[in-house]
């Protein structure tokens, strides 16, 4: 899997709100059996995530349902209620039938087992 | 709301790295990005804090100042190799002076899908009242 070169980007594209997607911030790990993929989608409910994988690209896109401050007067304005959309190039190791994901707390985990014959193997040295 | 020459500095930073970072991983941030709404009766403070359960999150309020502090720790023990390291992970503290007396008692702060929502009502005092001409 390689995760960083073919990474890619889709700044321009159009939430639903008319505002620009956002890249949200990402940790990728991986273990001998698995990758596992955090991603921050604060402000996001949970029938708002999509996560799909079309040849051997993961996708996810996420939309903000509701802005809390309707009908407020904006006193400071730090943050943008956009959508969340990133994608990354998964290549041929990752088993895409067996991908989990949990949400809590506007964190969304994704783990990506490996396909069998990608896993880290040991070789035993035999002494002869 | 009070102006300091923080605010204005930390803005300059924000700034900054917009536009050096071309808008990508702003939520990165040292501290959570909030803001702050204000109707006639109360104050509203919306703050990203993703990823943080409710005990790690602290509300005070004192001298009209509301102070957000909270940690995030990332377990990341059993991961043999990281990739990609873009989420926040530490500690921080953010205060927010509030320019019109409010109600202490009456703070209610709510977390829900990473978003931090605190309403502050202000205090009956402040409102206007008519005073009658005889």
């Amino acid at each position: 899997m390689n995760l960083m070169k073919k990474e890619q980007r889709e700044d321009q594209m159009e939430s639903k709100k008319g505002n620009v997607y956002r890249s949200p911030a990402c940790d990728i790990l991986e273990n001998d059996n698995e990758y596992i993929v955090y991603f921050d989608v604060p402000g996001v409910e949970k029938s708002d995530l999509s996560v799909k994988v079309e040849k051997n690209n993961l996708y996810l896109t996420a939309e903000c349902a509701k802005n809390p401050g309707e009908n407020y007067l904006c006193l400071r304005d730090e943050m943008i209620y956009s959508g969340f959309r990133r994608s990354f190039d998964l290549g041929e190791s990752v088993d895409s039938e067996k991908i989990s994901a949990e949400y809590s707390n506007g964190t969304l985990k994704l783990v990506l087992p490996k396909k069998e014959e990608k896993k880290t193997q040991e070789i035993k040295i035999k002494v002869s | 709301m009070t102006r300091t020459i923080f605010d204005d500095l930390f803005e300059i930073n924000r700034e900054m790295n917009r536009i050096l970072n071309q808008g990508r991983f702003t939520s990165t941030a040292a501290w959570p990005e909030t803001n702050i709404y204000e109707s006639k009766d109360d104050y509203i403070l919306v703050s990203k804090v993703p990823g943080m359960e409710k005990k790690d999150i602290d509300i005070t309020i004192r001298d009209n100042t509301l102070t957000i502090a909270g940690k995030r720790e990332k377990k990341y023990a059993d991961a043999r190799k990281q990739h990609l390291n873009e989420r926040f992970a530490g500690e921080f503290q953010r205060s927010f002076m509030l320019n019109e007396k409010v109600d202490v008692d009456k703070i209610k702060a709510e977390a829900d899908n990473g978003l931090l929502m605190v309403r502050v009502p202000k205090s009956p005092e402040i409102q206007p009242k008519k005073i009658e001409i005889k």
